[in-house]
């Protein structure tokens, strides 16, 4: 990865694209689950992967490519959701109807509770959501964490155990949560 | 003994974990995304400015002369022979007469009203073509036609062109084979430079590596993504070609079935 890096400052588009493809999926569905609009996360990943580009001999330490990254693209998310918050799309209206109607038709029964666990996780404030994210689904460290979000280590770790504690609540009064929490 | 907290935790964990990938799961990314990034680097790095809308820009590359030039790059781009396309004619609202097609013009060209996945006619010029190979020099007439769906245009050309002066290169690969006929498609940058531009050593650099399409016209210099298919039949070339279409390559190949089953 180290070498890629230092072949796309040198302006190489082969070493940007191979990049792309190794980052391109995680970045989109990152941008989603902040977002929850897949127009929007589309731009967000071009944004961020354009900036990256851009910007990438700014990059002293090629090893912290990847805290690096996920920073540019959380800022960039957290923009978009922000603008997001302040506009009623009808596209997104239409989208969740679609989604929902797929996971009907679905039938998942394995992940049953998830759709409410789901909807618990997007009434988190942004930056409980985002360490949870990065958390659980990007698997960055504590330690990443707090690079991407430039906050201490301690700051990451309150905020994992809040938004755990917030998650088992919620799903204890609704009755959805397994036995044994 | 296990500590129950652990486990508790161990729990939830799981389910956070599961509920988030359970959100992302059926989630595809746009496949055309690279070269969108391509061209904002560009762009950026060029300093082109982007204060116009973009399909605002595409409409001086109407229909038979964008295409045209389009597939005559393309054709040009691996032999290094100078190639001109141009239509004088106003673009015409009613689908052409294939009979005067071949009076006229004598070749025999395959089009459809509409395609399956929603483009309609919206215009067609005859295109008049110089090819010089060599010491050869060739002059023949061609048909391009407009289709639109909301904002996109798609471009369909259709030229009498013998094989030997068909050759894509090597960055233009063949997607699939239908009765004997390859389908040939490639997705690049294309950029519409003034008369007598000079193109910068990046640019040479990108058009040699096929990454990169110049065509000359009047232009702002903005580059824009650009997808093409192509394919020969019965002596014809084929050319399907849209800017900042976003289609999937499965769309456009579905597009040259229709032309290749009508």
């Amino acid at each position: 990865m180290i070498d890629t890096i230092e072949k796309i400052k040198q302006g190489d588009l082969k070493a940007f694209e191979i990049l792309f493809n190794e980052y391109k999926d995680k970045a989109f569905k990152t941008a989603y689950l902040i977002t929850h609009n897949k127009d929007i996360s589309e731009d967000i990943v071009q944004e961020t992967f354009t900036a990256c580009y851009l910007n990438i001999k700014k990059l002293k330490h090629p090893e912290y490519f990847k805290t690096w990254f996920y920073k540019i693209l959380t800022r960039n998310a957290w923009k978009y959701s922000a603008k997001l918050k302040q506009e009623v799309a009808i596209d997104n209206i239409y989208d969740k109807v679609e989604e929902i109607n797929f996971k009907n038709t679905q039938h998942n029964i394995e992940y049953f509770d998830n759709p409410t666990l789901n909807e618990e996780i997007k009434k988190l404030n942004i930056n409980l959501q985002t360490t949870l994210i990065l958390y659980y689904y990007n698997e960055l460290t504590v330690k990443e964490i707090a690079k991407v979000m430039q906050c201490f280590e301690g700051t990451v770790k309150s905020r994992l155990h809040t938004a755990r504690n917030k998650l088992k609540n919620a799903l204890a009064e609704n009755n959805f949560f397994m036995e044994g929490l | 003994m296990i500590n129950m907290m652990d486990t508790k935790n161990n729990k939830i964990d799981e389910q956070i974990k599961n509920a988030l990938m359970q959100e992302t799961n059926n989630l595809e990314l746009n496949n055309n995304l690279f070269n969108k990034i391509k061209v904002d680097i560009y762009n950026a790095e060029n300093k082109v400015s982007q204060k116009g809308n973009l399909r605002m820009k595409r409409n001086f590359i109407t229909g038979a002369l964008c295409l045209s030039v389009a597939s005559a790059t393309v054709v040009a781009a691996s032999y290094i022979w100078s190639s001109e396309s141009y239509s004088s004619n106003q673009l015409i609202n009613s689908l052409p007469v294939v009979e005067e097609i071949e009076s006229k013009y004598g070749f025999s060209p395959k089009f459809v009203d509409e395609f399956s996945n929603g483009f309609k006619f919206s215009g067609y010029a005859i295109t008049n073509n110089t090819i010089n190979k060599d010491t050869k020099q060739i002059s023949f007439e061609g048909l391009s036609l407009n289709y639109e769906k909301g904002n996109d245009t798609i471009y369909l050309s259709i030229e009498p062109l013998s094989k030997e002066f068909i050759n894509y290169g090597d960055n233009v690969e063949i997607i699939k084979t239908i009765d004997d006929i390859n389908l040939y498609y490639v997705e690049n940058l294309f950029k519409v430079v003034p008369p007598g531009y000079v193109l910068t050593p990046e640019e040479e650099k990108q058009q040699l590596a096929g990454e990169l399409t110049i065509s000359f016209g009047d232009s702002d210099g903005t580059v824009e993504t650009y997808q093409y298919m192509s394919w020969t039949e019965d002596g014809n070339l084929y050319s399907l070609s849209g800017f900042e279409c976003d289609l999937s390559t499965s769309e456009m190949l579905s597009m040259a079935e229709d032309i290749i089953n009508e």
